[in-house]
């Protein structure tokens, strides 16, 4: 479904798409790296608009959000396109091509806002695929979505433009972002963009109150090294986030790195070690099933609040987010 | 990013590593689409 697109420019002959920091220039008929936007005849439109390819009920553990509403249940969407090109998208069926070309359901903002309250759910999920590539389906939904007192939770990997976000942070509840290493050579390689904008997007979201959430998947060869990850963790530590989950989860072959072997679990243990070692207070390892770092700690007491298995949850937090042992504030949104 | 396809089961078999996709999550997304052609 056509739409016009927000933030662009015209240039000369071409069009500057402002969204995100690959700034495409698209002659008339080109499309951006993300395959949603294309200049027609100096009108930037973009083609995810109100045509999903997924729709699925998730437990928000899923995100994974783990500090946000836990036990509820979020409609989670996509549709195809993404502003990254990873070499190990586990999506790259959707992510990695048009919305031209998948099959897809026809579902305005108001569409999806009542699908989302008829079943049950807290919140809707901008996921699967970076929501960035769908921005003003999104942000038409949040806003929706808002007014209706449901939660908006964006899963992106935070590779936008600040003005864009600026605009978005108003509707968005809870985000996790992906911070896929501390290396911009590596990131390029590996996602064909740029650390720099990423570590704005989660200050930004920080600075807003938006709960957050980082998740740090460890691809062998590529993000592995534990000298860059205690240099990421370094800097979360200096910049405020130790209140921050972190995710660090273990990788799959999965796409062009179907060759690499998964991550080993001990490096993840040994990762988390290192990031609880920091001064992180919530750290967990998704992936490999349950450990030690499925569930959620006191930071005061160490007793289990929140004990996992897989999706399911038994929980010891009060309602009111403080621990039943020694009535310590844990940090997220619970009600 | 979020698998779209839910939870992924990895066993070792004769050292080649197999993968299965499942499971409880992803039958709720069948489930959530079986709503959806009931409701619109």
């Amino acid at each position: 479904m056509r739409h016009e697109a927000k933030y662009y420019r015209k240039k000369g002959n071409t069009v500057i798409c402002e969204l995100c920091p690959n700034m495409c220039r698209l002659l008339n008929g080109e499309t951006g790296k993300c395959r949603t936007r294309t200049n027609r005849h100096g009108m930037l439109i973009t083609e995810a608009y109100a045509n999903p390819c997924a729709l699925h009920i998730d437990p928000v553990e899923k995100k994974p959000l783990y500090h946000f509403l836990p036990g509820t249940s979020t409609l989670s969407l996509a549709t195809a396109g993404c502003n990254l090109a990873c070499r190990n998208c586990q999506n790259h069926d959707i992510s990695q091509t048009s919305p031209l070309e998948t099959q897809n359901l026809d579902l305005q903002p108001d569409d999806i806002v009542v699908m989302a309250i008829q079943k049950g759910c807290s919140s809707i999920s901008y996921t699967y695929t970076d929501p960035v590539a769908y921005y003003e389906y999104m942000l038409d939904t949040a806003q929706k979505a808002n007014e209706k007192g449901l939660k908006n939770i964006m899963v992106s990997a935070g590779y936008i433009n600040p003005q864009p976000l600026d605009e978005l942070l108003p509707f968005i509840d809870a985000a996790n972002i992906d911070l896929k290493t501390f290396d911009d050579n590596v990131y390029h390689e590996l996602s064909g963009v740029h650390l720099k904008p990423v570590l704005n997007t989660l200050l930004k979201l920080k600075e807003a109150g938006v709960w957050l959430e980082i998740t740090n998947l460890l691809v062998p060869t590529y993000s592995d090294d534990v000298a860059m990850i205690e240099k990421m963790l370094d800097w979360l530590v200096e910049n405020g986030f130790k209140s921050v989950p972190i995710h660090y989860n273990r990788f799959v072959p999965t796409y062009k790195l179907h060759y690499l072997h998964s991550t080993p679990i001990a490096l993840l243990l040994q990762v988390a070690e290192m990031a609880v070692s920091k001064g992180m207070k919530y750290v967990y390892v998704g992936n490999i099933g349950p450990n030690h770092y499925s569930n959620t700690y006191c930071p005061v007491c160490q007793a289990v609040l929140l004990y996992r298995t897989g999706y399911s949850i038994r929980s010891k937090l009060n309602n009111y987010g403080k621990c039943d042992e020694c009535n310590c504030e844990l940090d997220g949104v619970w009600k | 990013m979020e698998n779209v396809m839910s939870v992924t089961v990895s066993w070792m078999v004769s050292g080649n590593e197999c993968f299965i996709v499942v499971s409880l999550a992803f039958a709720r997304c069948l489930i959530g689409s079986i709503y959806y052609k009931n409701v619109f």
